[in-house]
């Protein structure tokens, strides 16, 4: 299991992370939330030891070492490929930096190639590639070695829509087998569809942290989306509804103190006649994400 | 250390297999084929163009054989001694057999000779044959002026010039002749110049190199699997393998390229005299000095300072300027060994001997010219060598977050941030 103790990490005048903590358990997909500039790449540096930081970071128990980065797969926000290098030379490079031999990952390199569907062949050069198929092999470079904590810093940025379901694909393979798995997206969609985790970063601070069935209990029972000709205030003065918040014009979440008042509350704002929407459920990982942004605008 | 060993094989086989290694490790044979070439081509025209044209020789005609004979006998290569009259002569210089003779004649103790043919006379032979007749003409106004023994040595003494040299009192003792001087001065050349020449080339590489990884956000991943500290030294090690297997490339090409030309006629009589084995083993000797030493820990110095400057450049583009630093440094001592080289034990010489950034070009050059004693070398190569320990373990320390920050600021700035952020 990956621990993160009460870590906090200061750059000169500001504070890109303030006493987070949170797990990643093995067999678990961890989604890591936030705006820009949340702290997000910055949990991930400190992870990987690439920063130094107050708090504690452990690894299955054990301080994170040169030894440890042989079961870690990283996969930076930014594509890192030596242009120069062919398909072959780029992959066996980082898997001998992961302690695997030539000989050992050679052969696996077109099994994996395959499965990510890379256009190219060994002896490609990797400047001849393009955008998505260079993310491919970066894929291939994280996974290749089959670690144990996979960290994905927006992995499914460069990728359309049937690559990004590939790389889905791999993601829960790699949790089947036992794998740690942790990582960043702005898609709520993805981070909706696999995590069992949820860890959302606001200013530096954890916001969120919990599975996300619990994540979005926090919100779910009590909030009702509706879409009528009433104004926001006169939504405020019903029972029960504490706070209004206009997600569109004449679309509204109220969030309720009690989510027993459904019912009672859709007689009132329909008074028997139609109402385009009247909606009480929890609501999504998306929604969830743009409230609590525009609550630290606000 | 087996994935500094990884970094260090992939920075090696990496600029090893480019052409850009090849077309300069192979330029200086290239050079020597090209150069040899045209020196064969225009050595074989003008052998062709002298058996084209007339002998390169003048006849000796005089009435007074003894003095024909002392002629002959002090320049045979220059003149035909086969013709002893005028008639000839002018047949022969006529069918261009000869480039012309020359007439002598003695009258009232005076050697008078006149030079007959179609071209001007050589300058070379000219200088010979008056260098020859005024000897002659010497001995002649002796022997006409009745002088006694004393009187004649009198007029012969010769002015002495005599050479006392103040060497450091604890310098080599052995004292130091023409040919050495010159060897001393061949043998700084060529240990100035292969400095520099390997700094201002490896020092970019290794600059861009790393900058190259660094712009194109490598590092991350890199630096996910090993240690900043690990990454630098098999960076540097690599680099260093380049620079070994360009001078061992140097060394079996000479070896062979040697095999091959003191094969030739005119080589192997060069090699064969013994004033120029003496020179060649002067130069050797020199060179091979441990003099070497500073210059190979000097290399060592600035690949791990162009390293550092790679790591401070923030974008790829801008590869090509990190070794901009180093290359001005090693201008500027370059420069300065060069001004240096005959006066080498003045002040900013012997100071800079002991600089270890200038050390590696100063203290070769005194030691060549005898005027350090050993504990000085010492001294010095101590200084270098605790340098470079002391600069390698300082970046390895602030290494990763250099590598790791992409700020736009300027080079002191991100060094500075670099420092902060390491602690």
């Amino acid at each position: 299991m990956l621990t993160i103790n009460h870590i906090s990490k200061a750059f000169r005048n500001v504070q890109a992370l303030s006493n987070v903590s949170f797990n990643v358990q093995p067999g678990k997909i961890t989604g890591l939330i936030g705006q820009n500039g949340a702290g997000k790449s910055t949990t991930f540096h400190s992870i990987l030891n690439f920063i130094n930081y107050d708090g504690e970071i452990k690894l299955n128990q054990q301080p994170i070492t040169e030894q440890t980065f042989d079961k870690i797969g990283y996969l930076p926000e930014e594509r890192s490929l030596m242009p120069k290098l062919t398909v072959e030379q780029q992959i066996i490079y980082f898997a001998r930096l992961k302690d695997q031999s030539a000989k050992a990952t050679r052969p696996k390199i077109k099994r994996w190639m395959q499965k990510f569907d890379v256009k190219g062949d060994l002896k490609t050069k990797i400047k001849s590639l393009s955008k998505g198929n260079q993310q491919k092999v970066q894929l291939i470079c994280t996974l290749i070695h089959e670690p144990s904590l996979i960290i994905l810093d927006e992995p499914f940025s460069g990728l359309d829509p049937v690559n990004a379901d590939l790389l889905k694909q791999h993601i829960i393979n790699a949790k089947q087998r036992g794998a740690m798995i942790i990582f960043s997206s702005h898609n709520m969609n993805n981070v909706e569809e696999l995590c069992d985790n949820l860890v959302m970063l606001k200013n530096g601070h954890v916001v969120l942290n919990g599975t996300t069935d619990s994540v979005r209990d926090q919100f779910g029972k009590n909030k009702i989306y509706v879409t009528t000709q009433q104004s926001s205030a006169e939504l405020s003065n019903l029972p029960h509804v504490m706070n209004v918040k206009t997600l569109e014009p004449h679309r509204y979440l109220l969030m309720l103190d009690d989510p027993s008042a459904g019912p009672d509350l859709f007689d009132r704002i329909t008074h028997g006649k139609y109402v385009e929407e009247f909606s009480q459920q929890p609501p999504t990982l998306d929604e969830i994400f743009r409230m609590e942004v525009r609550d630290s605008n606000a | 250390m087996r994935k500094m060993w990884i970094v260090t094989f992939e920075t090696y086989i990496r600029q090893v297999k480019t052409w850009s290694f090849a077309l300069m490790v192979l330029m200086p044979f290239i050079l020597a084929l090209v150069s040899g070439g045209i020196g064969f081509l225009t050595a074989q025209n003008s052998s062709s163009d002298a058996s084209n044209d007339s002998s390169d020789q003048v006849a000796i005609i005089s009435s007074q054989p003894s003095l024909r004979q002392s002629l002959i006998k002090q320049h045979r290569d220059d003149i035909d001694a086969k013709v002893t009259n005028e008639k000839t002569a002018q047949s022969k210089t006529k069918s261009q057999d000869l480039d012309g003779y020359v007439v002598l004649n003695v009258k009232n103790n005076r050697i008078t000779a006149t030079y007959h043919g179609q071209d001007q006379i050589d300058s070379d032979i000219k200088s010979d044959l008056m260098g020859s007749i005024n000897q002659i003409q010497h001995q002649l106004n002796l022997k006409n002026a009745h002088l006694s023994i004393n009187q004649i040595n009198q007029l012969n003494a010769q002015p002495t010039f005599k050479s006392i040299l103040n060497k450091h009192p604890k310098a080599s003792k052995t004292s130091q002749s023409e040919d050495q001087s010159g060897a001393k001065e061949f043998a700084f050349f060529i240990i100035i110049f292969i400095t520099y020449m390997i700094l201002l080339t490896y020092a970019s590489v290794m600059a861009q190199s790393v900058a190259e990884e660094k712009g194109a956000k490598v590092i991350e991943v890199i630096f996910s699997s090993t240690t900043a500290a690990k990454y630098f030294l098999g960076k540097v090690f690599g680099i260093m393998g380049c620079v070994i297997t360009q001078f061992l490339i140097y060394i079996i090409g000479g070896g062979i390229i040697y095999q091959f030309i003191s094969r030739i006629h005119m080589v192997h009589q060069f090699l064969s005299n013994a004033e120029n084995q003496r020179m060649i083993s002067l130069i050797l000797h020199d060179v091979l000095s441990p003099g070497l030493l500073f210059v190979i820990l000097g290399i060592g110095l600035y690949l791990i300072i162009s390293a550092l400057c790679g790591a401070l450049v923030s974008k790829a583009s801008d590869s090509a300027k990190a070794a901009q630093p180093v290359v001005f440094i090693v201008l500027a001592f370059f420069i300065i060994a060069i001004n240096f080289q005959s006066s080498s034990n003045t002040m900013i010489p012997k100071v800079l001997s002991y600089v270890p950034f200038s050390s590696m070009f100063f203290m070769p050059i005194r030691m060549i010219n005898g005027h350090v004693t050993s504990i000085e070398i010492t001294i010095s190569l101590a200084i270098l060598l605790a340098t470079l320990i002391i600069l390698t373990w300082l970046i390895t320390k602030i290494y990763r977050s250099l590598m790791l920050q992409n700020d736009d600021s300027g080079f002191f700035r991100r060094l500075k941030h670099g420092i902060q952020d390491a602690k």
